[in-house]
């Protein structure tokens, strides 16, 4: 029979288990709250999404940005317009490097519908790294690099109509 | 003392439950790592996800090879040109452990390619049916298939204002 001090050391191994489980959990949900708020446009929880002192090397390395502020106003001067974009986050291979640590990579495949009726479609992979801040984790760093991107116009498609959408170009008008 | 003999019990219990979820995410997290070195074209990372002796029934059974070295020839010599993007996604994993070592999965996946030489675009859903295998405490894939649900294809330059802009694999401009 196992003493107590087996059990216990067991006990505590499980809580590390469920917890590197719980943190790989935390982070896709990161990771999903951040594609979603630069779809639904929302600054502010996107901002939350970031350590103060995080960095980017989107487009393969090309819009590198460093801070908070700054990752924010390259991101809502791309997007802060009626543009409507489709961000989707695949395939998340997560590692959890420390008790605050992690590092993980994504497949991003996207859609953007552009001011003037283009349509732009990416493949691409993210690399991101992660860090646990008074419980909570952020992303300390995100970038992407394309496998490809591909542009064309929606009009040439006669039949293609917009039947609803979520930002309206008139909510913009004034602005 | 039987207090202690319950106990232990109930961490046993605890430690199986706690472990047949690492393995669905170790799983997951193997499919995912397949499907990224597909797409980027690293055969010596996709390689490590089978085992020596896998086998394929990819495209209904047209596709069967077996060894890992037959099958990464087959995927290399499928998407391995430099013309050829491809994006493969997997969806909705169905996930059952069978035992510490032996495990199921079956996925929906989506897949596209450009054939930029032909100028073809392709699309196609598949259900995936896989066995994976833990052997030194990493899983791999023990056999791997897929069932077609459709395929199609169509000539990119009928939309006349389609481009390019970006292609990971396009040669370097020194």
């Amino acid at each position: 029979m196992a003493s107590m001090g087996e059990l216990q050391a067991e006990i505590q191994l499980l809580r590390r288990e469920i917890q590197v489980l719980k943190d790989i959990e935390a982070i896709k949900q990161l990771k999903g709250r951040y594609f979603r708020s630069i779809d639904c446009k929302l600054w502010d929880e996107l901002a939350d999404c970031f350590a103060e002192d995080a960095v980017t090397s989107y487009l393969n390395g090309r819009e590198h940005y460093e801070g908070r502020d700054a990752i924010m106003k390259y991101l809502k001067s791309n997007m802060d317009m009626p543009v409507l974009t489709m961000h989707q986050g695949h395939q998340p291979e997560i590692t959890i490097t420390g008790e605050t640590t992690a590092v993980g990579t994504w497949a991003l495949e996207d859609y953007i519908i552009t001011l003037k009726n283009k349509g732009i479609q990416c493949a691409a992979f993210y690399h991101d790294e992660y860090v646990k801040i008074d419980g909570r984790w952020k992303i300390k760093s995100t970038g992407y690099d394309l496998v490809y991107r591909e542009m064309w116009d929606r009009n040439e498609t006669k039949s293609l109509k917009i039947l609803d959408r979520m930002h309206q170009p008139s909510s913009w008008e004034g602005r | 003392m039987a207090d202690t003999k319950d106990l232990e019990a109930r961490i046993k219990a605890l430690e199986r439950k706690v472990a047949v979820t690492e393995d669905i995410e170790a799983i997951k997290r193997l499919k995912h790592k397949y499907f990224r070195c597909l797409d980027a074209k690293l055969w010596d990372e996709l390689a490590q996800c089978f085992t020596e002796d896998a086998t394929t029934s990819y495209t209904d059974g047209k596709y069967s090879f077996h060894g890992v070295e037959a099958i990464i020839g087959f995927l290399k010599k499928s998407l391995g040109a430099t013309t050829v993007l491809s994006m493969h996604q997997g969806h909705q994993p169905e996930i059952d452990i069978t035992s510490e070592t032996m495990a199921n999965g079956i996925w929906t996946s989506e897949a596209g390619l450009i054939i930029t030489d032909r100028n073809v675009s392709t699309r196609e859903v598949n259900f995936y049916h896989d066995e994976y295998v833990k052997i030194g405490g990493q899983w791999k894939i023990k056999h791997t298939g897929y069932k077609r649900l459709f395929e199609e294809a169509w000539d990119r330059g009928e939309t006349k204002s389609l481009r390019l802009m970006a292609n990971m694999f396009a040669p370097r401009k020194e």
